[in-house]
Protein backbone atom coordinates (compact mmCIF):
# COMPACT_ATOMS: atom_id res chain seq x y z
CA UNK A 1 0.00 0.00 0.00
CA UNK A 2 1.07 3.37 -0.54
CA UNK A 3 2.02 5.90 1.79
CA UNK A 4 -0.23 8.51 0.68
CA UNK A 5 -2.63 5.35 1.42
CA UNK A 6 -1.87 4.55 5.00
CA UNK A 7 -1.45 8.20 5.82
CA UNK A 8 -4.92 8.93 4.65
CA UNK A 9 -6.73 6.23 6.21
CA UNK A 10 -4.79 6.31 9.31
CA UNK A 11 -6.67 10.23 9.17
CA UNK A 12 -10.14 8.16 8.13
CA UNK A 13 -9.91 6.09 11.14
CA UNK A 14 -9.30 9.36 14.14
CA UNK A 15 -12.96 10.12 12.11
CA UNK A 16 -11.20 12.10 9.79
CA UNK A 17 -14.25 12.85 7.19
CA UNK A 18 -12.23 15.04 4.53
CA UNK A 19 -9.51 12.25 4.69
CA UNK A 20 -12.37 9.93 3.46
CA UNK A 21 -13.71 12.42 0.67
CA UNK A 22 -10.34 11.89 -0.87
CA UNK A 23 -10.37 7.83 -0.40
CA UNK A 24 -13.31 8.24 -2.42
CA UNK A 25 -12.20 10.73 -5.02
CA UNK A 26 -8.98 8.34 -5.49
CA UNK A 27 -11.47 5.16 -5.97
CA UNK A 28 -14.68 6.25 -6.89
CA UNK A 29 -14.53 5.82 -10.59
CA UNK A 30 -12.43 2.51 -10.76
CA UNK A 31 -14.98 1.35 -8.35
CA UNK A 32 -18.02 2.27 -10.08
CA UNK A 33 -17.00 1.07 -13.69
CA UNK A 34 -16.61 -2.81 -11.63
CA UNK A 35 -20.02 -2.48 -10.08
CA UNK A 36 -21.76 -1.16 -13.62
CA UNK A 37 -19.48 -4.20 -15.04
CA UNK A 38 -21.12 -6.85 -12.84
CA UNK A 39 -24.80 -5.72 -12.12
CA UNK A 40 -24.81 -3.39 -15.51
CA UNK A 41 -27.61 -0.69 -14.62
CA UNK A 42 -26.12 2.91 -13.40
CA UNK A 43 -28.08 3.37 -11.09
CA UNK A 44 -27.57 -0.34 -9.23
CA UNK A 45 -23.94 0.16 -9.89
CA UNK A 46 -24.44 3.70 -7.82
CA UNK A 47 -26.48 1.46 -5.05
CA UNK A 48 -23.50 -0.85 -4.34
CA UNK A 49 -20.84 1.78 -4.56
CA UNK A 50 -22.41 3.70 -2.18
CA UNK A 51 -22.99 1.19 -0.12
CA UNK A 52 -19.69 -0.14 -0.26
CA UNK A 53 -18.02 3.08 0.23
CA UNK A 54 -20.11 3.71 3.34
CA UNK A 55 -19.19 -0.03 4.69
CA UNK A 56 -15.78 0.80 3.88
CA UNK A 57 -16.10 3.76 6.37
CA UNK A 58 -17.74 2.02 9.30
CA UNK A 59 -15.32 -1.05 9.09
CA UNK A 60 -12.08 0.36 8.44
CA UNK A 61 -10.44 -1.06 11.35
CA UNK A 62 -10.76 -4.27 9.48
CA UNK A 63 -8.58 -3.00 6.74
CA UNK A 64 -5.21 -4.47 6.90
CA UNK A 65 -3.29 -1.44 5.92
CA UNK A 66 -0.24 -3.59 5.05
CA UNK A 67 -2.13 -4.14 2.00
CA UNK A 68 -3.36 -2.30 -0.85
CA UNK A 69 -6.55 -0.39 -0.33
CA UNK A 70 -8.14 -0.60 -3.31
CA UNK A 71 -8.28 -4.90 -3.60
CA UNK A 72 -10.35 -4.11 0.30
CA UNK A 73 -12.51 -2.02 -0.98
CA UNK A 74 -12.96 -3.82 -4.76
CA UNK A 75 -13.74 -7.29 -2.41
CA UNK A 76 -16.43 -5.23 -0.42
CA UNK A 77 -18.13 -3.88 -3.68
CA UNK A 78 -18.02 -7.77 -5.36
CA UNK A 79 -20.10 -9.19 -2.54
CA UNK A 80 -22.61 -6.51 -2.75
CA UNK A 81 -23.00 -6.60 -5.76
CA UNK A 82 -23.22 -10.26 -5.96
CA UNK A 83 -25.96 -9.26 -3.05
CA UNK A 84 -27.62 -7.26 -5.45
CA UNK A 85 -27.62 -9.63 -7.93
CA UNK A 86 -29.05 -11.93 -5.34
CA UNK A 87 -31.51 -9.95 -4.19
CA UNK A 88 -32.66 -9.86 -7.88
CA UNK A 89 -33.15 -13.41 -8.78
CA UNK A 90 -29.70 -14.02 -9.65
CA UNK A 91 -27.93 -16.89 -7.78
CA UNK A 92 -24.47 -16.57 -7.16
CA UNK A 93 -22.17 -19.59 -5.45
CA UNK A 94 -18.45 -19.73 -4.70
CA UNK A 95 -17.92 -22.20 -7.58
CA UNK A 96 -16.07 -21.75 -10.72
CA UNK A 97 -18.84 -23.46 -12.44
CA UNK A 98 -21.98 -21.83 -10.24
CA UNK A 99 -20.04 -18.53 -11.05
CA UNK A 100 -20.00 -18.89 -14.98
CA UNK A 101 -23.27 -20.04 -14.69
CA UNK A 102 -25.16 -16.96 -12.89
CA UNK A 103 -28.01 -15.28 -15.29
CA UNK A 104 -27.34 -11.39 -16.49
CA UNK A 105 -29.41 -9.17 -15.44
CA UNK A 106 -29.28 -6.58 -18.11
CA UNK A 107 -29.05 -6.38 -21.96
CA UNK A 108 -26.26 -7.50 -23.85
CA UNK A 109 -23.55 -5.30 -22.97
CA UNK A 110 -26.26 -3.00 -20.88
CA UNK A 111 -25.70 0.67 -19.68
CA UNK A 112 -21.80 0.19 -20.15
CA UNK A 113 -21.30 0.14 -23.67
CA UNK A 114 -23.17 3.26 -23.99
CA UNK A 115 -20.86 5.22 -21.70
CA UNK A 116 -18.02 4.59 -24.05
CA UNK A 117 -17.55 6.50 -26.97
CA UNK A 118 -14.64 4.54 -28.94
CA UNK A 119 -15.65 2.01 -31.40
CA UNK A 120 -13.20 -0.40 -30.16
CA UNK A 121 -13.83 -0.06 -26.86
CA UNK A 122 -17.21 -0.65 -27.43
CA UNK A 123 -16.49 -3.74 -29.14
CA UNK A 124 -14.16 -5.20 -26.75
CA UNK A 125 -16.64 -4.38 -24.13
CA UNK A 126 -19.59 -6.24 -25.51
CA UNK A 127 -17.48 -9.46 -25.95
CA UNK A 128 -16.73 -8.99 -22.10
CA UNK A 129 -20.07 -8.09 -21.35
CA UNK A 130 -21.42 -11.58 -23.31
CA UNK A 131 -18.73 -13.61 -20.60
CA UNK A 132 -20.18 -15.91 -18.06
CA UNK A 133 -20.29 -13.28 -14.62
CA UNK A 134 -17.94 -15.47 -13.13
CA UNK A 135 -15.24 -14.99 -15.83
CA UNK A 136 -16.13 -11.24 -16.64
CA UNK A 137 -15.51 -10.41 -12.91
CA UNK A 138 -12.35 -12.15 -12.91
CA UNK A 139 -10.88 -10.43 -16.42
CA UNK A 140 -11.71 -7.44 -15.03
CA UNK A 141 -10.51 -7.60 -11.75
CA UNK A 142 -7.09 -8.83 -13.46
CA UNK A 143 -6.07 -7.42 -16.70
CA UNK A 144 -8.34 -3.59 -15.89
CA UNK A 145 -7.82 -3.34 -12.70
CA UNK A 146 -4.74 -4.94 -12.12
CA UNK A 147 -5.64 -7.12 -8.53
CA UNK A 148 -3.18 -10.37 -8.31
CA UNK A 149 -5.10 -13.51 -8.45
CA UNK A 150 -4.72 -14.34 -4.68
CA UNK A 151 -6.71 -11.01 -4.22
CA UNK A 152 -9.26 -11.86 -6.82
CA UNK A 153 -9.98 -15.05 -4.79
CA UNK A 154 -10.12 -13.04 -1.60
CA UNK A 155 -13.09 -10.97 -3.26
CA UNK A 156 -15.11 -13.80 -5.15
CA UNK A 157 -14.40 -16.22 -2.07
CA UNK A 158 -12.71 -18.58 -4.45
CA UNK A 159 -9.17 -20.63 -4.83
CA UNK A 160 -6.41 -19.28 -6.85
CA UNK A 161 -6.81 -22.29 -8.90
CA UNK A 162 -10.69 -20.92 -9.54
CA UNK A 163 -9.56 -17.76 -10.55
CA UNK A 164 -6.86 -19.18 -12.50
CA UNK A 165 -9.06 -21.46 -14.42
CA UNK A 166 -11.90 -18.49 -14.99
CA UNK A 167 -9.57 -16.24 -16.56
CA UNK A 168 -8.40 -19.23 -18.82
CA UNK A 169 -12.21 -19.58 -20.01
CA UNK A 170 -12.38 -15.72 -20.13
CA UNK A 171 -9.33 -15.50 -22.58
CA UNK A 172 -10.23 -18.82 -24.95
CA UNK A 173 -14.27 -17.10 -24.75
CA UNK A 174 -12.96 -13.55 -25.84
CA UNK A 175 -10.50 -14.95 -28.44
CA UNK A 176 -13.31 -16.91 -29.64
CA UNK A 177 -15.84 -14.23 -29.81
CA UNK A 178 -12.83 -11.60 -31.64
CA UNK A 179 -10.75 -13.88 -33.78
CA UNK A 180 -12.95 -14.42 -36.21
CA UNK A 181 -13.41 -10.36 -36.42
CA UNK A 182 -9.83 -10.06 -36.51
CA UNK A 183 -9.75 -12.55 -39.41
CA UNK A 184 -12.61 -10.39 -41.38
CA UNK A 185 -10.50 -7.38 -40.96
CA UNK A 186 -12.35 -5.89 -37.99
CA UNK A 187 -9.80 -3.73 -36.12
CA UNK A 188 -9.78 -4.93 -32.68
CA UNK A 189 -8.65 -2.94 -29.78
CA UNK B 1 3.50 -29.82 -29.61
CA UNK B 2 -0.29 -29.40 -31.92
CA UNK B 3 -2.40 -26.44 -32.27
CA UNK B 4 -4.58 -27.67 -29.43
CA UNK B 5 -1.42 -27.40 -26.81
CA UNK B 6 -0.35 -24.58 -28.49
CA UNK B 7 -3.77 -22.68 -28.01
CA UNK B 8 -3.99 -23.32 -24.54
CA UNK B 9 -0.60 -22.35 -23.45
CA UNK B 10 -1.91 -18.63 -25.31
CA UNK B 11 -5.28 -18.77 -23.19
CA UNK B 12 -3.13 -19.90 -19.92
CA UNK B 13 -1.20 -16.68 -20.46
CA UNK B 14 0.72 -16.45 -17.56
CA UNK B 15 -0.32 -19.37 -15.53
CA UNK B 16 0.90 -21.94 -18.14
CA UNK B 17 2.31 -24.07 -16.25
CA UNK B 18 5.56 -24.90 -18.68
CA UNK B 19 9.05 -25.95 -18.34
CA UNK B 20 11.30 -23.29 -20.55
CA UNK B 21 11.90 -25.96 -23.41
CA UNK B 22 8.06 -26.29 -23.69
CA UNK B 23 7.54 -22.46 -23.87
CA UNK B 24 9.95 -22.07 -26.76
CA UNK B 25 8.27 -24.86 -28.74
CA UNK B 26 5.28 -23.64 -28.96
CA UNK B 27 6.52 -19.68 -29.31
CA UNK B 28 7.90 -21.59 -32.19
CA UNK B 29 4.87 -23.63 -33.39
CA UNK B 30 2.95 -20.34 -32.78
CA UNK B 31 5.59 -18.46 -35.29
CA UNK B 32 5.44 -21.26 -37.83
CA UNK B 33 1.40 -21.53 -37.34
CA UNK B 34 -0.85 -19.41 -39.10
CA UNK B 35 -3.59 -20.23 -36.77
CA UNK B 36 -1.70 -20.21 -33.53
CA UNK B 37 0.11 -16.80 -34.82
CA UNK B 38 -3.51 -15.30 -35.27
CA UNK B 39 -4.20 -16.49 -31.78
CA UNK B 40 -1.50 -14.70 -30.17
CA UNK B 41 -1.73 -11.22 -31.59
CA UNK B 42 -5.52 -11.08 -30.83
CA UNK B 43 -5.13 -12.87 -27.42
CA UNK B 44 -2.36 -9.96 -26.90
CA UNK B 45 -4.71 -7.28 -28.50
CA UNK B 46 -7.41 -8.54 -26.02
CA UNK B 47 -5.11 -8.28 -22.50
CA UNK B 48 -4.31 -4.98 -23.88
CA UNK B 49 -7.77 -3.64 -24.53
CA UNK B 50 -8.47 -4.75 -21.85
CA UNK B 51 -6.08 -2.67 -19.98
CA UNK B 52 -7.19 0.03 -21.53
CA UNK B 53 -10.56 -0.06 -21.48
CA UNK B 54 -11.86 3.60 -20.40
CA UNK B 55 -13.52 4.12 -17.33
CA UNK B 56 -17.24 5.35 -17.49
CA UNK B 57 -17.53 8.39 -15.15
CA UNK B 58 -19.06 7.69 -11.28
CA UNK B 59 -22.62 9.68 -10.80
CA UNK B 60 -21.44 13.60 -9.68
CA UNK B 61 -22.98 13.40 -6.92
CA UNK B 62 -21.86 10.09 -5.49
CA UNK B 63 -19.22 11.71 -2.82
CA UNK B 64 -21.68 14.11 -1.89
CA UNK B 65 -24.33 10.89 -1.19
CA UNK B 66 -22.11 9.03 1.01
CA UNK B 67 -20.98 11.54 2.61
CA UNK B 68 -24.47 12.85 3.65
CA UNK B 69 -25.25 8.69 4.56
CA UNK B 70 -22.44 8.72 7.49
CA UNK B 71 -23.49 12.35 8.69
CA UNK B 72 -27.27 10.69 8.73
CA UNK B 73 -25.72 7.77 10.72
CA UNK B 74 -24.05 9.81 12.67
CA UNK B 75 -26.70 11.91 14.15
CA UNK B 76 -28.60 8.13 14.50
CA UNK B 77 -25.53 7.20 16.90
CA UNK B 78 -25.75 10.33 18.58
CA UNK B 79 -29.17 11.06 19.11
CA UNK B 80 -30.06 10.54 23.21
CA UNK B 81 -31.74 7.06 23.84
CA UNK B 82 -34.89 6.60 24.96
CA UNK B 83 -35.72 4.16 27.18
CA UNK B 84 -39.17 2.74 27.64
CA UNK B 85 -40.04 0.51 30.40
CA UNK B 86 -41.79 -2.63 30.01
CA UNK B 87 -44.21 -3.43 32.81
CA UNK B 88 -44.82 -6.73 33.86
CA UNK B 89 -48.45 -7.59 35.06
CA UNK B 90 -47.09 -8.21 38.74
CA UNK B 91 -45.53 -5.09 39.42
CA UNK B 92 -48.90 -2.96 38.02
CA UNK B 93 -50.51 -5.23 39.92
CA UNK B 94 -48.82 -4.14 42.78
CA UNK B 95 -48.71 -0.70 42.07
CA UNK B 96 -52.37 -0.47 41.95
CA UNK B 97 -52.89 -2.66 44.96
CA UNK B 98 -50.36 -0.20 47.08
CA UNK B 99 -51.93 2.80 45.53
CA UNK B 100 -55.49 1.70 46.74
CA UNK B 101 -54.51 0.72 50.13
CA UNK B 102 -53.28 4.19 50.18
CA UNK B 103 -55.94 6.08 49.31
CA UNK B 104 -58.37 3.55 51.36
CA UNK B 105 -56.44 4.72 54.37
CA UNK B 106 -56.47 8.72 53.58
CA UNK B 107 -60.13 8.38 52.99
CA UNK B 108 -60.69 7.62 56.41
CA UNK B 109 -58.40 10.47 57.88
CA UNK B 110 -59.47 13.68 59.54
CA UNK B 111 -57.40 15.56 56.99
CA UNK B 112 -59.67 13.91 54.30
CA UNK B 113 -63.14 15.00 56.37
CA UNK B 114 -61.26 19.01 56.61
CA UNK B 115 -60.70 18.80 52.51
CA UNK B 116 -63.79 16.77 51.38
CA UNK B 117 -67.59 18.03 50.46
CA UNK B 118 -69.44 17.07 54.11
CA UNK B 119 -71.85 14.65 51.89
CA UNK B 120 -68.88 12.74 51.07
CA UNK B 121 -66.76 12.85 53.88
CA UNK B 122 -69.82 11.11 56.01
CA UNK B 123 -69.68 8.35 53.52
CA UNK B 124 -66.11 7.62 53.70
CA UNK B 125 -66.20 7.72 57.98
CA UNK B 126 -64.73 4.90 59.14
CA UNK B 127 -63.83 3.86 56.02
CA UNK B 128 -60.38 3.23 56.63
CA UNK B 129 -57.60 4.87 58.59
CA UNK B 130 -53.92 5.64 58.37
CA UNK B 131 -51.89 2.98 60.16
CA UNK B 132 -51.51 4.15 63.56
CA UNK B 133 -49.56 0.60 65.61
CA UNK B 134 -46.32 -0.63 64.13
CA UNK B 135 -47.28 -3.35 62.16
CA UNK B 136 -49.87 -1.45 60.10
CA UNK B 137 -46.74 1.12 59.47
CA UNK B 138 -44.68 -1.86 58.64
CA UNK B 139 -47.26 -3.21 56.39
CA UNK B 140 -47.67 -0.19 54.47
CA UNK B 141 -44.02 0.91 54.04
CA UNK B 142 -43.17 -2.65 52.72
CA UNK B 143 -45.92 -2.12 50.10
CA UNK B 144 -44.43 0.68 48.60
CA UNK B 145 -41.15 -0.58 49.39
CA UNK B 146 -42.22 -3.61 47.08
CA UNK B 147 -43.37 -1.04 44.70
CA UNK B 148 -40.85 1.06 44.34
CA UNK B 149 -38.30 -2.56 43.85
CA UNK B 150 -41.23 -3.32 40.93
CA UNK B 151 -40.40 -0.15 39.48
CA UNK B 152 -36.50 -0.25 39.46
CA UNK B 153 -36.56 -4.33 38.10
CA UNK B 154 -38.87 -3.67 35.03
CA UNK B 155 -36.38 -4.34 32.26
CA UNK B 156 -36.12 -1.34 30.00
CA UNK B 157 -36.22 -1.47 26.05
CA UNK B 158 -34.04 0.92 24.36
CA UNK B 159 -35.73 2.72 20.78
Amino acid sequence: VSDADRGIVADVRRGNRDAFAHLMRRYQGRLFGLALMMVREPAGAEEVVQDAFVRAFTHMERYDDRQPFYPWLASIAVRLAQNWLRARGSIVRHEAASLDSVPDPGGPAGALETLIADQDSRTLWRAVAALPSGERTAAFLYYRDEMSVQQIARALGVTSGTVKTLLFRARRHLRGRLEPMAMRGESLP
Amino acid sequence: MNCAHVLNVIDAGPFANLTREHREAAMRHARDCQTCGAAVETSAAIVSGLAALPRPAPPPDLEAQVLARIARMDEVRHAPVVHDREWPAWTTGLGALTAGLTMIAWLGTEAFTVVAPPRLARLTTGFGAMPSTPGEMFLLAGGLLLYVLGLLAAPRRSR
